[in-house]
């Protein structure tokens, strides 16, 4: 459905996307994750043929993305942005007609009234788009992007500043255009209840495509090993340094506010290493006031490669394409 | 697609944008305030023409609705210039432009239709201010002959090339507020252009007393004003069409309409790279 080939965005000297090969398969909703800049935005501005891509190329439903494709291609596509922004001067119902009209789409009165009922904003259709809530403006961004069905739906952040319920109904969009056979893919910087219902997962950090796995996958990939929180009676500084150069140690971080007293140690293996661990703080004159091992959940996972160990599973990446 | 399918699919997408622009321009003040402020002109005009006839109680004059149909003219494409400056980059700074190519929209389609929806504009107000002229005639008893359509007709090819330029700034600009001042540069430069080419004549005589020959660099400049004026402002293509005429010289005529659309094409030609080049964010 989507093939890129070592796709490549600079701007000057910045790379933002740097020889992303990305494969998404017909039928599944795919997942891309990273931190914030990591070039995830860029990507899908550059998969909706609104950027040029510098180097590389795209193929989507099995066409490359040129001019003489280029209609072909987005009829078929529908996409919401992270951010929504409405004419001021339009209604909910001439917005949504207005690109009913660009689609072409068949029956759009019915279409529209069946889209915005199913996410319960029908008793708004004739208010200002402008005027609604930032809830709202997204549902209706969501409805914007579904009314022509679209074999492929990308959507850019959609759960940004929405509440739980909101979440709800648009995860249910989404799961429903799914099961209609339609591919569905997914940018976010963090994991929440819409990037739960992702097949695949792809992690980017500065451009690059770090690992590709099924939620399951990636999520006992990462929980392997141990994360253990301890806190100190004393500051101690320099305790991160000297744990990292121990065989057992890959990372040791610090929580925000957790001053000096405070750090997370993640271990390799699975083997109960509290005792070297404590053996080594105290010969560092730090005396431990608790040690507790964490257990992640797939939120915490996603974060914790995200924003903390990207290096840590480059390096898995690297040894995995190796053997 | 194949390439007619393509450019059928383009011209869908454009008269979307059209409806959609004209239906936003309905609802704004200026088209009535500048209709009401040409008719009024108009009227100003001929009244000042019937006045000099009843005072003197003489007065020739060839075609007098041509001079108020000019102004008219030069009164919505200056508030069409104006609009136009804002139309793209008022939609990128809200952010709409960007929202707008996640659909199938491509930039030929849309400059397109920015492009007919400001000449839908024009064409609704010629409508009017001709039904107002027609009413003018009637009531003063002056001539409304065919010479006022040819003029209206050259009005429209001028108009595209304003509205064009209008869009190429656009363009080339990311705030409403820079595309003003661009449009503002643009006009200013035109004007300086303009007052050199009125004032060169009689600067060059006052240097020329303490001198034998005039001063051959001022002639040039002289020259050289008067033509980058006459092929760079539109405006001057009108008053040259309509100069043509009233002459009786449809061959000037026609290459003023001639030109007019080569201007119109080049502008659009020039919009479309800059549109690329810049994106739509």
């Amino acid at each position: 459905m989507i093939q890129t080939d070592r796709l490549t965005k600079r701007y000057g000297s910045l790379t933002a996307v740097n020889a992303l090969n990305l494969r998404v398969r017909p039928g599944e909703i795919y997942g891309l994750l990273g931190p914030k800049g990591a070039g995830k935005t860029t990507t899908l501005l550059m998969l909706l043929g609104i950027l040029p891509p510098t180097s590389g190329s795209i193929r989507l439903f099995g066409l490359p993305l040129t001019p003489g494709n280029y209609f072909a291609i987005k009829r078929r596509v529908g996409a919401v942005g992270e951010r929504q922004h409405h004419y001021d001067d339009m209604t909910a119902r001439e917005y949504l007609r207005f690109f009913a009209d660009l689609y072409a789409v068949e029956h759009a009165d019915e279409r529209i009234h069946s889209l915005m009922e199913a996410i319960h904003l029908s008793d708004f259709l004739n208010v200002r788009a402008h005027d609604y809530s930032h809830s709202m403006k997204h549902k209706l961004a969501f409805v914007r992007a579904l009314l022509p069905d679209p074999e492929l739906l990308i959507l850019d952040e959609p759960a940004f500043g929405l509440a739980p319920h909101d979440i709800r109904q648009v995860r249910q969009l989404v799961q429903a255009q799914n099961r209609a056979g339609n591919t569905v893919l997914i940018s976010s910087h963090a994991l929440s209840e819409v990037e739960r219902i992702a097949h695949r997962v792809g992690i980017v950090h500065h451009g690059r495509l770090l690992s590709e796995d099924t939620l399951a996958g990636l999520d006992a990939r990462l929980t392997s090993g141990q994360h253990i929180d301890l806190e100190l009676a004393n500051p101690c500084p320099d305790l991160p340094q000297a744990l990292a150069r121990l065989p057992f140690v890959q990372a040791v971080d610090s929580p925000q506010g957790g001053g000096d007293r405070r750090f997370t140690a993640h271990l390799t293996g699975e083997t109960d290493l509290r005792a070297e661990l404590s053996q080594a703080v105290t010969a560092q004159g730090g005396i431990i006031v608790a040690m507790q091992p964490q257990e992640a959940g797939q939120a915490e996972a996603v974060i914790t490669i995200t924003e903390q160990d990207i290096p840590r599973l480059a390096g898995q990446e690297k040894e995995r394409e190796a053997a | 697609m194949n390439r007619l399918d393509t450019w059928r699919f383009r011209w869908r997408l454009a008269r979307a944008v059209q409806r959609r622009g004209l239906r936003a321009a309905i609802y704004r003040i200026g088209p009535y305030a500048t209709l009401s402020a040409a008719i009024a002109l108009a009227a100003a005009v001929l009244r000042n023409h019937v006045k000099s006839a009843q005072d003197s109680g003489f007065v020739v004059l060839s075609n007098p609705l041509v001079t108020p149909l000019f102004g008219a003219a030069i009164l919505c494409s200056v508030y069409l210039a104006v609009a136009s400056t804002r139309t793209i980059c008022r939609e990128r700074e809200q952010g709409t432009l960007e929202v707008l190519f996640y659909g199938p929209m491509d930039t030929v389609a849309y400059l397109l239709g920015k492009y007919l929806t400001h000449m839908s504009v024009y064409s609704l107000m010629v409508a009017v201010y001709l039904t107002a002229l027609v009413l003018y005639a009637l009531v003063t008893n002056l001539c409304f002959d065919p010479t006022l359509l040819w003029v209206s007709l050259l009005s429209a090819a001028t108009t595209s090339a304003v509205v064009m330029l209008g869009i190429l700034l656009s363009a080339l600009n990311r705030s409403v507020r820079s595309a003003t001042f661009a449009l503002l540069a643009v006009v200013l430069a035109l004007l300086g252009m303009q007052l050199g080419y009125d004032y060169a004549p009689s600067l060059a005589s006052d240097l020329a007393r303490g001198h034998p020959n005039p001063p051959l660099s001022l002639r040039t400049v002289y020259t050289w004003l008067n033509q980058t004026v006459d092929w760079l402002s539109p405006f001057a293509y009108l008053e040259s069409g309509i100069e043509a005429l009233l002459r009786g010289s449809s061959a000037e005529y026609w290459l003023m309409m001639v030109l007019s659309w080569l201007y119109t094409a080049i502008a659009f030609g020039l919009a479309l790279w800059t549109m690329r080049r810049r994106g739509v964010r």
